[in-house]
């Protein structure tokens, strides 16, 4: 292969790379997202933050493309969680989990707080 | 044929969600597997037209995944190929099995939850007169409205209708990008990058191609297609700057996907 070609291909995928390196992914729970649920669910945990991140990312991406939290208002969250959560296998319980991870990151995100 | 188109309309008329595994181009992977039990049907079919003389071929590849867990997929494909030709004694035309093909498909990460969608794929292929062993890293990326595709391809292939066994190794690099138009329909554009690394010695063979490529989904069903002419041999140009004896003027590829 010609150095030009080789250097174009590589600079492509480096860009490529870049753009996914600088790209935004979904971020992580954090205690503050705890306390922002306290007053709608006490006794919510980092715990049940993180597995209900975990839930979204396995279970939903299986029957669509991920929507980050902020796509919809904090509000929507609980009915469409409900209204996938059997196609989903989601337990009540992990459903809940779901529904707090996803309502506590749109609720910041969408309040202008970055991570 | 009538109660078959019956059935495919009823089957998609009646079929849930459009799957994750819908494709947004035809020949760069992304990292999506099917849901745990769900299942998919996905007639290709891919025109290649356009080699030195007059020359016309149809894939056509027939395939059944499935969602095993999570994280993994696996299909079955049964692939037939038919050819027109121009030969030393005349246009010649032949359909041909060409085999049955295993494929495995493992997502390591997600597209839009992580900074990139990795998944790993590997397929068996085996005929009356060869056999293929495939690999592939699949790379892929949504943000907004863009989504972006990479994968890198090594494929090792015996033929056994010579005497004694061929062996040709082939590479292929496919990036693609698309831009959502709606949350159902997109339009971007593919490159592929195929070089055929022949045995014996002779030359190899590599060509580019690039070219617009739509899709759309719906509920229980999605479709694909992109026309991919050659822009340029990389090695072995065989009329001006394009490779015609491995590669083909023009690719047509339709796929079609049906949630069964």
């Amino acid at each position: 292969m010609r150095p030009k070609r080789r250097l174009a291909i590589v600079s492509l995928a480096a860009g490529l790379c870049a753009t996914a390196a600088c790209a935004a992914a979904l971020r992580h729970p954090t205690p503050e997202d705890v306390t922002l649920l306290a007053p709608k669910w006490p006794g919510t945990t980092l715990a049940d933050l993180q597995r209900g991140r975990s839930l979204y990312v396995r279970r939903c991406s299986g029957c669509h493309n991920l929507v980050l939290p902020a796509a919809h208002s904090p509000g929507a969250w609980p009915e469409r969680v409900d209204r996938m959560a059997d196609k989903a296998r989601l337990r009540p319980g992990e459903r809940e989990d779901v529904v707090r991870f996803l309502v506590a990151v749109a609720s910041d995100d969408r309040g202008g707080a970055s991570r | 044929m009538r109660r078959v188109l019956q059935a495919a309309l009823a089957l998609a008329v009646s079929a849930g969600g459009a799957a994750a595994s819908e494709r947004h181009f035809t020949y760069t992977y992304e990292s999506s597997v099917l849901r745990p039990g769900a299942r998919e049907l996905e007639p290709w079919n891919t025109f290649r037209l356009g080699r030195s003389g007059s020359y016309g071929a149809l894939d056509t590849r027939v395939e059944a995944e499935l969602g095993l867990t999570d994280r993994l997929q696996t299909s079955l494909y049964l692939n037939l190929t038919a050819v027109t030709a121009d030969t030393p004694l005349g246009r010649s035309s032949s359909t041909e099995l060409e085999g049955i093909s295993s494929e495995w498909k493992l997502k390591l990460s997600d597209p839009v939850a992580d900074r990139a969608g990795v998944a790993l794929y590997g397929e068996l292929s085996a005929g009356p007169s060869e056999v293929e062993l495939e690999g592939k890293l699949i790379l892929d990326k949504r943000v907004g409205r863009l989504l972006g595709a990479l994968n890198v391809v090594v494929e090792e292939g015996w033929n056994f209708d010579e005497p004694g066994t061929e062996r040709q190794t082939t590479f292929e690099v496919d990036a693609a990008a698309g831009w959502f138009l709606t949350p159902r329909l997109t339009a971007g554009l593919e490159l592929r990058s195929h070089t055929v690394v022949p045995p014996g010695g002779e030359p190899t063979r590599s060509a580019l191609f690039l070219g617009p490529t739509v899709s759309y989904a719906k509920h229980g069903w999605w479709v694909a297609a992109s026309v991919l002419p050659q822009v340029r041999a990389l090695a072995g140009a065989s009329h001006g700057h394009l490779d015609l004896v491995e590669h083909e003027r023009v690719e047509v590829r339709v796929l079609f996907g049906l949630e069964l």
